[in-house]
């Protein structure tokens, strides 16, 4: 290899290279590494420097002051830990060095470790369960709302609620939204709502932050606090991709605090808007409706039967009429047909009349019986009769009885 | 069907709401019973409309003096800009 002049590097350019290239690495901007904490070193700064080793090698690691005094817990010589952050050249010294941004003890696990531990355990009790989640109201009167009151979720919530909305009632309950103490505020802010007998809403809520600092929205007391809240429960934890336990076991999970707002109010809002367009309908619909019945009978009553209804009854007289008529027609016949029948009886009669026989000399005898004696056998001699002539009768003593062929006197 | 208006929740109510108007303008019904119905869904509609009207706007926070002691007050008194 040639010795150029133009193509000699300073040791900046070479770090500031070597920078890059680290930059551009996927596996060391984001990596854990476990191993032993070595030459601790806490700075006035805040910022701790150590080395993390195990037997055949170590690794420089820094954490800064903003990193540190979240931790929960005070790092020494000799102990296991796994160290999140990434991996980059300190150029002052010309050595890579590991920028760490969280640290476990180990025999905890990881964060993750511990967050798909406890989503597992829960999920097999059965807590993430669609069955379990309680419907939110869709006109809540009071949210009860679990978030630090001076955090940036309760300034977005609010300013949700201001811009959208006129009548909701909301009670903020302070609560820690981070570090040890914050899971304990959180459950005890659900257990407050919970016994108050006016609230029918509650969110849990706080602002973006790193996984630890929405651990609280990870324990388990709280998981279980919502789980057994009596009040449905919105959780509003982090961005859009933070996903925590609270997340899976609230009865409806918001990505975000001002979203877990509008999921509250949203629910009225367009309760109000169904509700104004059911009117509408309704109204519309009973109008046409009523349009309709009078259009109907508008064209019915415009009908000829109701404008001349004497059309109805004008067959029906007529008819009457013929039928009568008839009636009529056929009585005097029948009573005509008697009439001359009585006509030639009557004659008849005259003829055969006893009257006019009896005129012309005849006489009738009649027994004491009034019976007329038609035969000489009926007659017995010493006999009262009777004989009817034309102006009177008599009364006669029978003598003798002469029967036809015998001897005539 | 006919509950007592007052008794229904809210949300009962926008259901028999619903229902009604869906069964009015599928058609069907004989004058008198959507007279009926219409009169039953202005009933419904006002309750809901009272129902909307009840709460008022009120942010309040919780103040916790020590653990005995609590107080409400106004959101704006106490973290207000």
């Amino acid at each position: 290899m040639e010795y150029n002049i133009d193509s000699i590097y300073s040791v900046s350019q070479i770090n500031s290279y070597l920078e890059a290239l680290f930059s551009t690495d996927d596996v060391l901007q984001d990596l854990w590494v476990k191993g032993e904490v070595s030459n601790f070193y806490k700075a006035n700064s805040g910022h701790l420097y150590f080395t993390i080793k195990d037997e055949n090698s170590q690794l420089k690691t820094v954490m800064f002051r903003s990193r540190s005094s979240k931790l929960d817990f005070e790092l020494e010589d000799g102990m296991e830990i796994a160290v999140h952050g990434y991996i980059n050249v300190y150029k002052v010294r010309g050595e890579y060095q590991l920028y760490a941004d969280q640290i476990i003890p180990e025999g905890k696990g990881t964060l993750y470790e511990q967050f798909e531990k406890l989503k597992q355990k829960l999920k097999e009790e059965g807590l993430f369960k669609d069955e379990h989640k309680k419907k939110i109201p869709l006109i809540p009167k009071k949210i009860g709302i679990v978030t630090s009151p001076t955090g940036a979720a309760i300034r977005d919530m609010l300013s949700v609620v201001n811009r959208r909305f006129k009548n909701v009632s909301i009670l903020i309950v302070p609560s820690l939204v981070q570090g040890d103490k914050a899971a304990g505020q959180i459950v005890e802010g659900i257990n407050y709502l919970n016994s108050r007998d006016d609230i029918d809403l509650i969110i849990v809520s706080r602002g973006g932050g790193s996984i630890e600092d929405l651990w609280s929205f990870n324990e388990e007391i709280v998981a279980r606090a919502i789980y057994n809240s009596k009040v449905p429960v919105i959780s509003g934890v982090g961005h859009e991709t933070d996903f925590t336990i609270a997340d899976f076991v609230a009865d409806l999970r918001a990505p975000t605090p001002s979203a877990a707002a509008e999921l509250a109010i949203a629910n009225r809002e367009e309760i109000e808007t169904s509700l104004d367009n059911l009117t509408k309908r309704l109204l519309h619909n009973q109008k046409a409706r009523i349009k309709n019945a009078k259009d109907r009978l508008n064209s019915l009553s415009s009908r000829r039967l109701f404008q001349k209804p004497e059309e109805l009854f004008v067959d029906k007289m007529q008819k009457l009429d013929e039928l009568s008529q008839n009636l009529k027609w056929n009585m005097e016949k029948t009573l005509n047909k008697s009439r001359e029948k009585f006509n030639i009886l009557n004659s008849k009669l005259d003829t055969l009349s006893p009257l006019k026989t009896i005129k012309r000399g005849y006489s009738i005898t009649y027994d004491n019986k009034l019976n007329p004696i038609t035969d000489i056998n009926n007659v017995d001699q010493g006999q009262v009769i009777k004989t009817r002539v034309i102006n009177g009768q008599f009364e006669s003593e029978v003598k003798k009885i002469i029967e036809d062929g015998g001897l005539d006197e | 069907m006919s509950k007592e208006i007052e008794k229904l929740s809210f949300e009962k109510a926008i259901e028999e709401l619903e229902d009604i108007v869906d069964s009015l303008e599928e058609g069907g019904l004989s004058l008198e019973d959507s007279l009926d119905k219409f009169s039953r869904g202005i009933k419904l509609i006002k309750y809901c409309n009272e129902k909307l009207s009840e709460t008022e706007k009120k942010i309040e926070v919780l103040i916790k003096e020590d653990d005995e002691l609590q107080k409400i007050v106004p959101f704006e008194e106490e973290f207000g800009q």
